[in-house]
């Protein structure tokens, strides 16, 4: 019987054993359903078999469950159709097209990648194709299914961190480099000259703010972030952060309601503001037709908090994509949401700096009809229950 | 005029190919997803695609398969461009028969020369 492996690339062995096993020769083409079946049912990892073309030929149970769909489902599909790896549920999309490469190429070899799934229930796996030899003309794949170790989920995180910093920063440097490039090589007209310093520009201000999400974001992650409490006024730290955000647009109209004798909170400072900053930015990138942007506050004496919120007229997030906005590196992926930047890190950053200082923060949304998101912040006065 | 369609959803990556492009005299067709990319390689006739394998929607992996479906591909040479650590990038270029991969961040030099060794091939 093929239980799991423990050691690292264990995986690999298996697939390699599983693929010699699988394999047949003459004049059949396809290993007989027993011959996997009985392996299938033996194992504690998910096994899939893969036609040349990447139609799923079989399904293990476990495979079924930890892919979150009924087996008689993935038969006779495409893989890269079956709902898990659709998005929003699919949080790798650049590991799973690894993966369909490897089923796709001629060349047989064993690719292991990690797959992160968001829905229905969040799961880290490590996946093995490899080749099962089937004919001279014929070529199969398996796909071997793990729930990932806490070591290995510790490898994909850091992965998937220097994999989108990656991706995030390569293309504004290319910008800089090209259009600086071209600016010391040809003689462009002015009209020209100041189009493309203004693209290295704000190439150079992206790049500054995703150093500055990822030092956060580390700084989080390894407890190094304090936080210095005070008791701040609403109202000021809404104004001073406005100040600086309404030159940043002319399509959008900001609305304050917040009653001048709310309760001070107890937060920090500079992170309410960058709080603020980045939920108003927020707003203004994902309401690109314009709109009032609402920021109000309430003050709830029984929770000895106020709710702060943050109300805009755009795009929206469809009910399936609302579960991840504040993970790590999530971006909706829309085509109403194609060319807004941002690394998927700032709803993260604010999640955690809210819990810093003992708050929360939750949204409401519905497509197309705007987003409001709420953060707490506890006020410091406790309600006598006297 | 040789004609290449850009598939690349950043703007100002696509306005830079545009800028350098125009430099050399190429012909240069935007389209800033998979969709419109097909839609231009089936309306334009470019002579070279150059095709950002991350896109929305639509990733190029599949974007490249409809354009083979299409028969397209191989006939019109095809650049990858892809960013660093981006998964196995030269083993997808190679399942995908691209003539050449561009990693950003890339140079004025390298994508000229990518271009020119590209269109190079066809000739031969």
């Amino acid at each position: 019987m093929l239980g799991r492996a423990k050691s690292k690339g264990g995986e690999g062995l298996v697939a390699t054993k599983l693929s010699s096993d699988l394999a047949v020769s003459g004049p059949v083409r396809t290993p007989a359903p027993e011959t996997i079946g009985a392996y299938g049912a033996h194992m504690t990892a998910g096994l899939l078999v893969l036609n040349s073309e990447a139609w799923v030929t079989y399904c293990s149970g476990p495979a079924s469950s930890l892919l979150g769909i009924p087996p008689n489902e993935a038969l006779g599909r495409l893989l890269k159709e079956l709902p898990c790896f659709q998005t929003p549920c699919l949080d790798s999309p650049h590991a799973f097209e690894s993966l369909l490469s490897a089923i796709l190429t001629p060349v047989e070899r064993l690719v292991t990648v990690p797959l992160l799934l968001a829905q229905p229930q969040r799961r880290e796996l490590v996946v093995t194709a490899f080749p099962i030899p089937v004919g001279p003309e014929e070529r199969m794949s398996g796909l071997l299914i793990w729930e990932a170790s806490e070591e290995q989920q510790g490898e994909h995180r850091w992965n998937s961190l220097v994999s989108m910093a990656c991706h995030e920063l390569c293309s504004p440097i290319t910008t800089i480099l090209g259009f600086t490039e071209l600016l010391l090589r040809v003689d462009p007209s002015k009209e020209e000259r100041q189009g493309w310093l203004g693209i290295i520009q704000r190439d150079t201000q992206r790049l500054a703010a995703i150093v500055g999400d990822l030092l956060d974001a580390s700084g989080l992650q390894s407890g190094n972030l304090t936080v210095n409490l005070t008791p701040l006024s609403l109202p000021e730290t809404v104004e001073k952060v406005l100040a600086g955000i309404r030159p940043v647009t002319d399509q959008h109209e900001f609305v304050v309601e917040i009653n001048s004798d709310i309760p001070e909170v107890i937060a920090d400072c500079n992170k309410l503001s960058q709080i603020l900053v980045n939920l108003l930015e927020n707003a203004v990138k994902y309401s690109p037709q314009g709109g009032v942007i609402t920021v109000s506050a309430c003050y709830q004496p029984e929770q000895g908090q106020v709710v702060v919120s943050v109300t805009d007229q755009g795009l929206g997030i469809a009910p399936e994509d609302q579960s991840c906005v504040f993970t790590p590196f999530q971006r909706i992926r829309r085509l109403e949401t194609e060319g807004i930047k941002g690394t998927g890190l700032g709803l993260y950053i604010v999640k955690e700096l809210l819990a810093l200082m003992r708050g929360e923060i939750w949204l409401k949304s519905e497509l197309d009809q705007g987003s409001s998101f709420f953060f707490s912040l506890p006020t410091g006065r406790v309600q006598s229950n006297d | 005029m040789t004609k290449i369609l850009i598939i690349e959803d950043e703007e100002p990556l696509r306005q830079l190919y545009r800028a350098i492009l125009g430099q050399f005299n190429y012909g240069v067709i935007l389209a800033k997803t998979g969709a419109e990319g097909i839609e231009a390689a089936v309306q334009e006739s470019p002579d070279l695609i150059i095709l950002d394998l991350l896109l929305p929607n639509m990733p190029g992996l599949e974007v490249a398969k409809r354009l083979q479906s299409l028969g397209i591909l191989p006939r019109v040479p095809l650049i990858i461009t892809t960013g660093l650590g981006q998964g196995d990038a030269q083993d997808i270029a190679h399942s995908l028969n691209a003539d050449s991969i561009l990693i950003k961040p890339f140079n004025i030099d390298e994508l000229v020369a990518a271009i020119r060794d590209a269109l190079q091939v066809v000739k031969k």
